[in-house]
């Protein structure tokens, strides 16, 4: 914020034309330390290109989506706009409100190099409209380690029996087997990643690609919904309406010996100076990522100055070396396989190569599904966890109402 | 020719409510017909948008939460308001110092104060663990995190919130009330709850209208205080209906069930609000 | 006036007593939230980790409110709150004194001037002030942006007196009706007019409301967030858009010392207000107008 103020004034006092060709502006939510860190790499790639980044952060993608929204539909858009992979800029895109970015996208080849779930989410009718920056994955389950070595739990591989005899362990030395941020979104999660776990790639598409009947139907949706339910006697009563920080807290005091988050829950674990391997483990469950991440929209401009700024940002973020820096300082896999990230830690390590193969990777529900379905699904499961009398017939019942009628 | 003053000084008013206020409510009938998106677009559905809105157990949830919410929050803050208001009111000392310890969660931005609440009901981390180890291992206070009572403990931090307002706007009105009317009081020796009761309520009556609008313009609107506490949980147990509009609107990039949530929202207030309109018009005209 | 004159009844101690006693729970139940913010903010993260929400900071420590003021990361900045304070206050005062002016003299016009289609205007004006601002954006968008003005300080200054004119106008209204009629009536037919009466004997009758009415707006549009983030523009975004980055991260690390800082840093314009206050909480402002 203090350069916007600046430069265009020392620009006048040195009597040239203030900078105003080469500025963009970039709507975005990282707004943390550790996220301001990742943005900088960005802001300053930008600068050494010669541009003038003007920095409009705000937290909270529902808040920063508004702006973005508003700020296009009154005709006065920002050079770039973070969004969520998925398909919330799809109106937009529809209504040819965003630059098409293809040329990019073809000579990046990012056909070979972007997994297959990302691109497919950037583009609209063959047209790419969104630059993924980062893939976050979203099902990890994160243990504390020297926990689990004190109550002589061995590490288990996902949500299966050894899972439960390690909560087991947990429960009688008297700690909270797992923490869960009892929100609607964290609670879907942890369905989710149980669903990964139990019925792989495979079901997944058949749910929520293919909406096929048999997927439904299938032994493997019904033992998720067994397993989600079991879980209920593993969590301890202060867990609704508990933060995702709060939840990770407890794994890194040793109160808690698992959790199920995304991989921004490194944040925590990193700003308590805890190492991965070391103090805490990740498990990645049957090897299956599931992922989101970030992309950044570039809104239709009219003015000419403005629109070259906005190509100098475009080629700035595409860069190989600004995409690799900045996944390294935000903790999250680059979206293009061409990016070298050797060196980064363990679990960084395991998502990358889960992203190797089609097969280990599916993209979140909200790259499938249009929002409201899956804000319905979430709504479903969340009572469902909430309502132990809500039985899981109903449950299914419900569910695959949802999915095949939203 | 007074009375054309008077309407000119209401022009302002007139032009705002024409274009703002109906315009704004016609424009969101009109789009909740239709099946837009993240944006409006303008074809018609018919009662498309009604019909899945209803089917929802998170909206009729939520319509039962508001309800839920109105009467204990609204009796809540006017009820210790105006208790507050009266007992500032007897000449204490530090009267400015208790005022703002009254009024301070009104500033504060309820991201954080609702976390902050959060903390204090959390079984695990605030009241019920404070006391439990002080030894009182029996103690219970877990409302928050229980399906069937979080939308209490959702009302009280609105109290919290809320009654302090009320409170000041009692306090200005008890210090309007004509000071002859306690010398007769002293005068004839009749009790001072008496004349509270029977007296002072009374004459109060336009301010705790004043306040009752007020409350329940926030009962109806507010949805910050349940993301910030509860995210609308556990499960669906704290929804209400401002928030399910916010999330259609911009979380799940649906305009259209946002309009036709927002429009039945309308229809309820309509509906309790038209006869007292109906009878402020037929007034006027008599 | 003499105390004696007024509360004959003050001087019995055990009511003396209930009262203070009440008084004080109340106290306790609303700084009780403050007490645990003010805490935290005192500790360092380390301590709050491992520690209960009401214990006492081991050793306090001033570097998260330093932090917040100035130093807190808010996006690609790290400026802290202190950044659109001066936009907040230049926001503030233009939107309090219009919406307040414009809500009085609605208020007194409705109360005493009424003709039909002004009930009906207000019924209106009050029916819309149940909906979510929300719900108002994208017409008022469009109606700024057509108009040319989105993303202005005159937008945002417009939009606070829009949406403040329900509660402002209702505030006032039922203040004036409460007055009696005979006050005016005599002034009235000595031949003076609606706005001579307003200026001379309404507004000097109404501080005691005036100073409700002004906390309100102060308090509403100092944490207005949405609005602003919406309509002001990025050269006028209130303080309160960094203090969402800071307390409202989603997905990186939170520094819970640093938010209840800058929470209460942020609150503070408002906090002054509700102190200063009370030398307007007079008793006898209205009712000695009344008398005279």
């Amino acid at each position: 914020m203090r350069f916007r103020a600046t430069l265009p004034l020392l620009g006048l006092l040195a009597g040239v034309a203030p900078a105003l060709a080469q500025e963009a502006e970039v709507i975005h939510w990282w707004t943390s330390e550790g996220e301001s860190k990742a943005a900088r790499v960005l802001a300053d790639a930008f600068e050494a290109s010669g541009g003038t980044w003007v920095d409009n952060a705000i937290a909270g993608a529902s808040a920063a989506r508004q702006a973005s929204f508003t700020r296009i539909v009154a005709g006065d858009p920002p050079e770039a706009s973070q969004f969520n992979s998925g398909r919330e800029f799809e109106d937009l895109a529809a209504q040819g409100l965003l630059t098409d970015i293809s040329a990019v996208a073809q000579e990046g080849n990012w056909d070979q190099t972007v997994p297959q779930a990302l691109l497919a989410s950037a583009q609209i009718d063959g047209k790419v409209f969104a630059m993924p920056m980062n893939i976050h994955g979203r099902n990890w389950i994160w243990f504390n380690a020297k926990l689990l070595e004190e109550v002589g739990a061995e590490v288990p591989a996902g949500w299966g029996e050894d899972m439960f005899v390690a909560l087991d362990k947990l429960k009688s030395a008297g700690k909270v087997p797992l923490a869960l941020s009892g929100t609607p979104s964290y609670e879907l999660s942890l369905f989710e990643s149980i669903l990964l776990d139990i019925g792989g790639a495979n079901l997944w598409y058949g749910l929520y690609q293919h909406q096929a009947p048999e997927a439904f139907a299938s032994a493997e949706l019904r033992q998720a919904f067994e397993t989600y339910a079991r879980l209920r006697d593993y969590v301890d009563v202060g867990s609704p309406g508990r933060t995702w920080n709060a939840a990770t807290n407890m794994v890194i005091t040793g109160e808690a010996g698992f959790t199920s988050l995304g991989d921004w829950a490194k944040a925590e674990f990193a700003a308590a100076g805890q190492t991965a391997g070391v103090d805490y483990g990740c498990i990645l469950p049957d090897g299956v990522l599931q992922i989101g991440g970030d992309v950044f929209v570039f809104p239709k401009l009219s003015d000419d100055d403005a629109i070259k700024a906005q190509q100098l940002l475009i080629e700035t973020l595409a860069d190989n070396t600004t995409l690799r820096n900045f996944n390294a300082a935000k903790g999250s896999i680059p979206p293009r396989a061409d990016v070298d990230m050797t060196g980064t830690d363990v679990c960084a390590e395991k998502g990358s190569a889960a992203l190797q193969i089609s097969d280990t990777n599916v993209p979140r529900l909200t790259m499938l599904q249009p929002s409201s379905v899956a804000g319905e699904i979430q709504d479903l499961i969340s009572q469902f966890w909430n309502d132990p009398s809500l039985d899981i017939e109903t449950a299914i019942a419900r569910y695959t109402e949802i999915v095949l009628n939203g | 020719m007074k009375i054309r003053s008077a309407q000119v000084a209401l022009l302002p008013m007139f032009a705002i409510v024409a274009t703002v206020y109906v315009g704004s409510i016609l424009w969101t009938i009109g789009i909740s017909l239709t099946p837009s998106r993240s944006l409006p677009i303008y074809e018609f559905v018919g009662l498309e948008q009604y019909v899945a809105l209803f089917r929802s157990s998170r909206w009729t949830t939520s319509l039962v939460n508001m309800l839920v919410f109105g009467a204990g929050y609204i009796g809540g803050c006017l009820a210790l308001g105006y208790l507050m208001a009266i007992f500032i009111d007897q000449k204490v000392r530090a009267e400015n110092a208790l005022r703002t310890i009254f009024l301070y969660p009104h500033a504060m931005s309820f991201i954080v104060t609702g976390l902050v609440w959060q903390w204090i009901m959390s079984p695990t981390e605030g009241i019920q663990d404070f006391v439990r180890g002080l030894g009182l291992t029996g103690f219970t206070f877990d409302w928050i995190v229980r399906p069937d009572m979080a939308m209490y403990a959702v009302i009280i931090a609105g109290i919290w919130h809320g009654a302090g307002f009320v409170m000041a706007l009692l306090l200005a009105g008890l210090r309007g009330v004509d000071t002859e009317i306690w010398k007769a009081a002293r005068i004839d020796a009749v009790p001072a709850w008496r004349m509270y009761l029977h007296v002072v309520t009374p004459i109060l009556v336009p301010v705790f209208v004043t306040c009752a609008v007020l409350l329940s313009t926030h009962a109806i609107k507010s949805y910050d205080i349940v993301v910030a506490m509860t995210k609308g949980g556990p499960g669906i147990a704290t929804e209400v209906p401002a928030k399910f509009v916010m999330d259609y609107l911009f979380e799940r990039s649906s305009v259209g069930r946002a309009a036709a949530a927002a429009t039945v929202m309308l229809m309820m207030v309509m509906a309790v609000a038209a006869p007292v309109l109906y009878a402020r018009a037929a007034a006027a005209k008599g | 006036m003499s105390i004696s004159e007024r509360r004959p009844w003050k001087t019995v101690s055990p009511a003396r007593i209930g009262t203070y006693a009440f008084l004080l729970v109340c106290a306790l139940f609303f700084a009780m939230p403050l007490f645990i913010m003010l805490m935290t903010s005192f500790k360092t993260m380390e301590e709050i980790r491992s520690g209960s929400i009401f214990s006492l900071p081991s050793a306090p420590d001033l570097g998260a409110w330093v932090k917040a003021w100035s130093a807190a990361c808010t996006g690609v900045a790290c400026d802290g709150i202190s950044v659109g304070f001066w936009n907040s206050v230049r926001i503030l005062i233009p939107s309090v004194i219009l919406s307040v002016l414009l809500g009085a003299v609605n208020g007194y016009a409705l109360a005493h001037w009424n003709f039909r289609w002004a009930g009906i205007a207000f019924g209106l004006l009050m029916t819309g002030a149940f909906i979510p601002h929300q719900v108002y954006v994208y017409p008022l968008v469009q109606l700024f942006a057509w108009s040319g003005t989105f993303g202005t300080l005159a937008a945002i200054i417009a939009v606070h007196v829009i949406f403040g004119m329900p509660v402002m106008t209702l505030i006032f209204r039922n203040y004036f009706v409460s007055i009696p009629e005979e006050i005016f009536k005599a002034a009235r037919m000595d031949g003076a007019g609606f706005w001579w009466v307003f200026f001379a004997i309404m507004l000097p009758m109404s501080t005691p409301i005036m100073i409700v009415a002004v906390i309100w707006q102060v308090t509403g549009i100092w944490n207005d967030f949405v609005l602003g983030l919406i309509f002001a523009g990025r050269e006028n975004l209130p303080m309160t858009v960094q203090l969402n980055n800071i307390v409202n991260s989603q997905f990186g690390e939170r520094e819970y010392n640093v938010d209840m800082a800058a929470t209460i840093l942020t609150a503070l314009v408002p906090l002054v207000l509700y102190f200063i206050s009370g030398r307007w909480f007079v008793r006898g402002i209205a009712a000695g107008a009344v008398k005279g």
